[in-house]
């Protein structure tokens, strides 16, 4: 988002309320330009060492104690803060660090009366830091007047990121916002990042180029028929193939046939569900002669299930981007994606999906999703996600002399002769069978 | 018995507060020391980083009474004379 990281040699503030996650990005920083000078204002270094051993991340780092003495005694002029510079200097140097974080420098506008003149003091340390290019992370708190406190604070800084923590039905959010970066273009949205115990995830940017690897392989849907609907040799590799439907039309049937398949073909890939246990997606597939088992045996298979109502639609969508690219599958299952979209807002949801597949693609992962179309939509699909979905297959039930009869079609599949049929299908304890799927020539 | 009083204070650099607060600690010892000895060490951090890191410097002028005992330390000018004396614990010498 920043267009390669911090500024280097520059002074950037993350500001954002108490708990937004600003002496997390500190910490992050220092860790990946060790040796960093860390002085804190706020949190014991203890703590601060706490956090980042959680983390994994280096214990190298050196601490400046700079927590302002609760019980210290003022009298008179209230006094310079002549001792901040001699000591950041003196660790810079011990250390060898040409960077330094400022870990919640609000605190000195809450510990000294004379505003005027922290500012004064603050401004001196960023034209010290500046003048020697040393790479400044200053990070500071806002209260409801952070202007009058802080003054011109964002305008000494050639960068300001705010942070924030939204609630939404009860799901918290967190937001990161580039709010000026000089020099430089920078993305400009509102980002949703996530802090858990593997450190900081943004929400997957992939900038506004498209630049998706296109292969020139197929990977095999695993049902001879639906291949041959689908220009005879199932779908292109790193596509992003969906099955839509009605609520027990057989999309996740689909899905779980498709992922036999690849497993079968040595392919990696992870199976993830909003709907059911590991457990039950096995068996569900054993009973139309599909042995998942042994894929999750092999390690080609990872089935996971996440209850959708336990983490807020970034969360879910941030952890899927990171299991994939923490893992490397070849191909994703998410079954069914619509149900995110039951979280909340409908345009973000879209937003995030288009993210999260824009994001996946340029990977070149395989995707395959499956969408529950609501039955009382008149079979519309409503995840306006077409745009970004390659092929794109219905699944359908109709009634007819009082039987159901479930039926298929390829809505759309980029790049590939495929049937105009609707076409009949039965679930077997055999598999998918699929009527007479024969291309008109 | 005698009682000794060590006093220090920390400045950066000799700036006019630096100058106004040895003055005004100067007073206030001639004034409480009660004909007991005192002695008041100025410290320069500039000259002397590791003095700032050791003692924990963050504000200047910074005054600390190392003895008698409880160690006791202000910040700021001294002109608030009232605070200094309570801040530095003289009141009772």
């Amino acid at each position: 988002m920043l267009g390669g990281g911090f500024l280097a040699g520059r002074p950037t503030l993350i500001r954002g309320a108490s708990g937004a996650g600003k002496s997390n990005f500190a910490l992050m920083f220092a860790a990946a330009n060790s040796p960093t000078v860390f002085a804190t204002f706020d949190e014991a270094p203890e703590r601060l060492k706490d956090y980042a051993a959680n983390w994994g991340l280096g214990s190298d780092l050196s601490f400046l104690d700079f927590r302002p003495d609760p019980e210290m005694l003022v009298s008179g002029e209230v006094p310079e803060l002549g001792g901040m510079l001699v000591r950041i200097d003196l660790a810079l140097k011990k250390a060898g660090a040409a960077c330094l974080v400022m870990d919640a420098i609000d605190v000195l506008f809450e510990a000294f009366e004379n505003r005027t003149q922290i500012r004064r003091e603050l401004h001196r340390v960023i034209n010290w830091c500046v003048g020697r290019g040393v790479t400044l992370v200053a990070t500071s708190g806002v209260d409801s007047d952070y202007r009058a406190s802080t003054g011109i604070l964002d305008y000494i800084f050639d960068c300001v990121i705010l942070l924030d923590r939204r609630n939404e039905n009860g799901l918290v959010t967190r937001i990161l916002n580039v709010l000026k970066l000089r020099g430089t273009g920078h993305g400009t949205n509102e980002y949703p990042f996530l802090i858990d115990d593997h450190g900081i995830s943004l929400i997957p940017v992939t900038g506004i180029h498209l630049s998706a690897k296109s292969s020139n392989r197929r990977l095999s849907t695993g049902i001879a028929g639906l291949d041959r609907m689908l220009g005879e040799r199932g779908v292109w590799e790193g596509s992003v193939v969906m099955f839509s439907g009605q609520s027990g039309t057989g999309k996740s049937i689909f899905a779980i046939s498709m992922c036999h398949a690849a497993c079968n073909a040595g392919k990696t890939a992870i199976y993830a569900s909003f709907e059911e246990a590991p457990e039950q997606i096995i068996r569900n597939a054993k009973s139309i002669g599909i042995a998942l088992k042994k894929h999750t045996e092999t390690g080609n298979l990872n089935i996971v299930s996440v209850g959708v109502a336990e983490l807020g639609v970034e969360e879910h969508i941030i952890r899927l981007a990171r299991l994939v690219d923490t893992t490397r599958p070849d191909l994703i299952f998410i079954d069914p994606i619509s149900s995110l979209g039951d979280l909340g807002d409908a345009r973000l949801f879209k937003h995030l999906v288009l993210r999260l597949l824009n994001h996946l693609k340029a990977s070149g992962t395989t995707v395959v999703l499956t969408e529950l179309i609501p039955d009382n939509s008149k079979n519309v699909s409503h995840m306006n996600v077409s745009s970004v979905t390659d092929t794109w297959v219905r699944v359908n039930r109709v009634e007819r002399d009082g039987q159901y009869f479930r039926s298929i079609h390829v809505h759309k599949s980029r790049g590939s002769a495929t049937s105009d049929k609707v076409v009949e299908f039965q679930m077997t304890k055999k598999g998918l069978l699929l009527g007479d799927t024969s291309v008109a020539a | 018995m005698s009682i000794k009083l060590v006093l220090k204070v920390y400045i950066a650099g000799e700036t006019p507060v630096a100058r106004r607060t040895i003055a005004n600690l100067e007073k206030i010892c001639a004034e409480v020391s009660n004909a007991h000895e005192y002695s008041v060490d100025v410290i320069d951090i500039l000259k002397h980083p590791q003095l700032a890191k050791d003692e924990k410097i963050l504000a200047t002028p910074t005054v600390v009474k190392e003895l008698p005992e409880p160690v006791r330390r202000v910040i700021g000018d001294l002109s608030d004379r009232e605070q200094a004396l309570i801040g530095l614990d003289l009141v009772a010498l």
